[in-house]
């Protein structure tokens, strides 16, 4: 490595400690400043807090378990079909990922207003949070699940095919195989709803992630607030190490040439998987539709709330944008070091991924509200920053991931035919786009709609697309929120659509 | 022009190269054979700096460019590498491929493809090429006229024996025209009969002369 | 490389597009009134004065309590020039921390004495009732509440009554303005005895309006604007207003502060008065979120069919001054 090459090496983790660890140091810092007593008291929950964990545990758990096995059931029947519904169903993954949980529970609002007992019930309240959460948690595992499909070696299935049915295939070989990644997606989806109390909270339903955010927006005191956290954070981190293992699995793995397999034959089974597609396919997309378009006979309606939404819809895709960039800039260098150290970095990378939301909103505060050469607090760039701390670990993960499965021979090439930064520029940046543009299209969908610690570093006079929405929400689906929502999903569906087809065209 | 000194390598604990000494003069086509796993590509590796070496050192055209703890970048040893497979950047055409790695104009790698055979497809990806068509235009990098040292890892494995003969007279005659020296590396012998001037075997760690065609 | 130079464009666009010139008179202001009813507000007095409001919108998820947190975060830096609160007890609570400034805005004149800081510190506007919400349709007219005391009745039997948890925004300040009001015993048996006799506690006033509206709670304590709404939406409950007969119901007002060390002090002293306006307060009450002038002889909702209310005679810093005591002993009543 010459003298550039350690320079970019120095920034680029500098740059990811700033970004995702420095939020982390700053919480440990304002909770070692705590005095002893107040440690202990945040640190022991009380009765209805330990009842809340286990709450918000079970409602996760769930989830996640709702979700994977829809999510695997959808993925078996679409694997190797090229019919409408499977086609329809690999899109609609990729759309609906972009729309976020809150988004789902507007379409859902109606149905469980319907239920005995909506609101208040306790068991309607938290049936509907699962529902809808599972629904917002689908895309995830039905891509992960797929992923891993199709990334079987087809010889071993050819092999199994020739002594035993279809279902016997199913049941013995492919389910077995496929347990590293259903691990994985019910832990991520555990993961991410773990921290998420934004759908809960809408339907009257009080989780742990949420008392962590009304408790420091009740003390403003990053280090208590964190310590709370601990019992969260730490079930945070226990679905990483499946996940740990899917992914060092996934990317050490060459990608095979798909040999042309027909796709699963299992009688009943069959029709079991294409109604579990059709359910991911069509339930969210109509509820949704129908959602929006209850209210689409007001128009002027609408363009009010489009224009009252526009300046706060600029700035969150400013906001995603810059966030998406950024969040690439170190994942360059920093992928090629997880490659090369993948048990120590795996950490580093992942674990900012496991801290709740408001807890990250928290400690930008802690960090930036001082008197500090640089003016970030109160700015636009407080929210670049929460998007960064939040989502810049995927950017580093999608680029490790496509980086181990590149023939190390074509940058190797590179090096013996051109100057190191010449290589860089022409082989190894364009070979690493498409990942690049995966990496960075997962950050701006996810900054674009991101909620939670938004909430608490917003600055003056400039909110974003997801408060508002979520603000309109609180009084039930309106014509008002229908048409944010769609803005919204608009936009997210309109660059994901664009990347998908630079992709392709990349790939 | 080439020239190893004591070298040796290991690999995840295993001595691949032991205290190895090997020289090659100008215009001279070496051939070293032996089963997959003996470290024949690992030869060509520490020739090209891809990897350090343990202890020795190397010298091409007389001057050192490798030895323990530094070594000279690869794309500053003026060399042609023939990977095994192909290894032609997916996101460029054949023409600026050899382009790239010329570090000259289009006109200049379109002569190279011309000489290659395969003027025709210079506008082409590698993917949207036969793997015979890919493998010429990745000879054809390395090849490419006033590279003095050339190292080709088995350039004609998994080739139709039919286009093997031709490539190889093709090489040969490229080597010959540009007087450069070669270290070819093949698990086949017979490949390199007529080219080699000499024929050595890597077996533990130690390179000794086959024979003397 | 040409995508990668659209990129870079679009990028710089959307960074220009980010940085805005700075206005020459503007105003910072923390708002914890929903959104959905202050920005109308906000845009008229844009219009009327030309000043450019930037606001921050609190979330109802922290009730009220994350701006007036984010005002003692910033105290070293302050960045808001005012706070409108759609309650009081955070706006009294920033007062004890020294973190208010007075202001004399003209249209604050016609507020009665304990609508007001008397040294300026801050002023109420518009108000919410807590109210009972009775579902019309399980009680019969005789039976149903009219007082708070009523709630303690023998007839009502386990979960036939709901209540939010006392511990948090107008709940709360309920809580303390009956400690502040019955002595602190009283008070301290009322919630005992409620909360012996099973009456269902729920995680929010919006929870009760539910419940009540559905049946499966026959009455329940709730704010006048999530009662107003359900009566609007045709369920079949009607509004109590309690203690008429007593001490009067209690009136929870909005409020405006001025904050120290506002950067845009003359500004913020326009927005003050403005919001203070009663044709803001009616604004307000026709777009539901209060339900009455925080003037006597003020806009009233057309929720309340044009009844004269009797409101409880409580100075809120009296009620602010009884919460932290209530809340603690709250906590232990309902094992929290």
């Amino acid at each position: 490595m010459n003298r550039w090459g350690r320079l970019a090496t120095i920034l680029s983790f500098a740059l990811f400690l700033l970004i995702c660890w420095a939020p982390v140091a700053a919480l440990l810092a304002a909770a070692l400043s705590l005095p002893f007593s107040r440690m202990d008291a945040a640190w022991l929950p009380g009765s209805r807090r330990l009842f809340l964990l286990l709450e918000t545990l079970g409602y996760s758990a769930a989830v996640a378990s709702l979700a994977t096995l829809i999510g695997t059931a959808a993925a078996l029947y679409c694997w190797r079909r090229s019919q409408t519904l499977a086609r329809a169903a690999r899109m609609a993954a990729l759309l609906t990922a972009a729309i976020p949980p809150y988004l789902h529970a507007l379409a859902w609002l109606p149905v469980s207003a319907a239920l005995p007992g909506h609101g208040a019930g306790e068991l309607t309240g938290w049936l509907s949070a699962i529902w809808v959460q599972a629904l917002a948690m689908l895309p995830f595992c039905f891509g992960i699940v797929l992923f891993a499909l199709d990334d079987l070696d087809p010889r071993g299935i050819e092999a199994a095919r020739i002594c035993a049915t279809d279902l016997r295939l199913l049941v013995r070989i492919l389910l077995p195989l496929l347990r590293p990644a259903i691990m994985a997606a019910a832990s991520l989806a555990l993961l991410l709803t773990l921290a998420d109390h934004s759908v809960p909270s809408l339907f009257s339903r009080s989780t742990y992630a949420m008392e962590l955010f009304e408790e420091f927006s009740a003390s403003h005191n990053a280090g208590q607030t964190l310590i709370s956290a601990l019992p969260l954070m730490i079930l945070g981190l226990l679905p990483l190490v499946p996940l740990a293992r899917f992914w060092q699995k996934a990317a050490q793995r060459p990608s095979r040439s798909a040999a042309p397999l027909p796709p699963l034959q299992t009688g009943g089974i069959t029709a079991l998987l294409l109604f579990a597609s059709a359910v991911f396919v069509l339930l969210p997309a109509l509820a949704l539709s129908a959602a929006l378009a209850q209210h689409f006979d007001q128009p002027s309606l609408w363009l009010q709330a489009i224009a009252a939404g526009a300046p706060d819809l600029a700035t969150s895709a400013g906001v995603a944008a810059l966030a998406a960039i950024i969040a690439c800039l170190p994942a360059v260098v920093l992928s090629r070091a997880l490659i090369a150290h993948p048990r120590t970095l795996w950490w580093m990378v992942c674990t900012p991924l496991a801290m709740p939301s408001a807890l990250i909103g928290a400690a930008l505060i802690w960090i930036w509200n001082r008197d500090l050469p640089l003016p970030i607090y109160g700015t636009f760039w407080m929210l670049v920053l929460a998007a960064l701390a939040r989502f810049a670990p995927l950017t580093v993960l999608a680029l490790a991931a496509w980086r181990s499965r590149m023939d190390p021979a074509l940058l190797e090439a590179s090096r013996v035919y051109a100057s190191p930064a010449r290589a860089f520029a022409r082989v190894e940046l364009p070979l690493l786009a498409p990942a690049l543009l995966a990496g960075g299209m997962a950050v701006f969908v996810l900054s674009l709609a991101e909620l939670g610690a938004s909430l608490l570093v917003t600055p003056p006079g400039r909110g974003t697309i997801a408060l508002r929405i979520y603000n309109y929400l609180h009084y039930g689906a309106s014509a008002a929120v229908s048409a944010l929502a769609f803005c919204l999903m608009a936009t997210a569906a309109i660059v994901l659509l664009a990347a998908a087809l630079l992709w392709k065209r990349r790939a | 022009m080439i020239e190893l000194k004591e070298v040796s390598k290991s690999i995840g604990g295993t001595l691949v190269l032991d205290r190895v000494n090997l020289s090659v003069e100008q215009g001279e086509c070496i051939a070293i054979v032996g089963p997959s796993g003996t470290g024949k590509t690992t030869l060509l590796r520490l020739i090209a700096g891809l990897e350090p070496l343990d202890s020795g050192s190397i010298l091409l055209r007389g001057t050192e460019v490798s030895r323990p703890g530094w070594q000279l970048p690869p794309h500053a040893r003026s060399i042609g590498f023939q990977f095994q497979d192909s290894a032609l950047w997916p996101h460029m055409s054949l023409c600026d491929n050899l382009a790239f790695a010329l570090n000259s104009g289009k006109i200049r790698a379109l002569e190279c493809l011309r000489r290659a055979g395969i003027e025709a497809l210079a506008s082409r990806r590698p993917s949207e090429v036969s793997g015979g068509e890919a493998r010429r235009a990745a000879l054809a990098r390395a090849l490419a006229p006033a590279r003095e040292i050339v190292l080709l890892d088995e350039p004609l494995t998994h080739l139709e024996h039919a286009l093997r003969d031709g490539i190889a007279q093709w090489i040969a005659a490229e080597l010959k025209a540009a007087n450069a020296a070669c270290v070819w590396v093949t698990h086949e012998p017979a490949e390199v009969h007529g080219i080699a001037r000499r024929i050595l075997t890597l077996k533990d760690g130690q390179l000794r002369q086959m024979q003397s065609p | 490389m040409r995508p990668c130079l659209l990129f870079v464009c679009l990028v710089l666009l959307l960074v220009s597009g980010c940085r805005q010139s700075a206005p020459p008179r503007e105003v910072v202001v923390y708002v914890s009134v929903d959104q959905i009813h202050a920005e109308p507000v906000l845009k008229r007095f844009e219009q009327q004065t030309g000043i450019a409001v930037r606001a921050v919108y609190d979330v109802e998820a922290a009730k009220t309590t994350g701006l007036a947190n984010r005002i003692v975060a910033e105290r070293s830096r302050p960045q808001a020039d005012l706070f409108w609160n759609g309650e009081f007890v955070q706006t009294l609570r920033l007062q004890a921390e020294g973190l208010l400034a007075p202001s004399s805005p003209a249209s604050a004149a016609s507020l009665p004495a304990l609508m007001r800081d008397p040294q300026g510190m801050w002023f109420a506007s518009g108000g919410r009732f807590r109210a009972i919400l009775v579902n019309t349709a399980k009680l019969q007219p005789a039976n149903r509440p009219s007082r708070i005391e009523d709630f303690l009745s023998p007839r009502w039997h386990g979960g036939d009554l709901a209540i939010a948890l006392p511990l948090f925004g107008t709940s709360a300040a309920q809580a303390a303005a009956l400690y502040a009001t019955l002595g602190e015993q009283k008070a301290h048996d009322f919630y005992r005895d409620l909360s012996k006799r099973g009456v269902r506690v729920v995680d929010g006033n919006s929870v009760v309006r539910d419940l009540v509206a559905q049946g499966s709670a026959v009455a329940g304590f709730a704010d006048s604007d999530d009662s107003c709404e359900a009566i609007a939406s045709g369920a079949p409950v009607q509004l109590v207003l309690p203690d008429q007969d007593g001490p009067g119901t209690l009136l929870v007002p909005g409020t405006v502060a001025k904050l120290a060390g506002s950067p845009h002090p003359r500004e913020a002293d326009a927005l003050i008065d403005f919001l203070l306006a009663p044709e803001t307060e009616k604004m307000l009450i026709d777009s539901g979120f209060f339900q009455v002038s925080a003037r006597p002889g003020g806009a009233v909702s057309p929720c309340l069919q044009g009844r004269t209310v009797k409101t409880m005679q409580v100075g809120l810093p009296q009620i602010a001054a009884e919460l932290e005591r209530s809340r603690l002993d709250l906590t232990a009543i309902f094992n929290r």
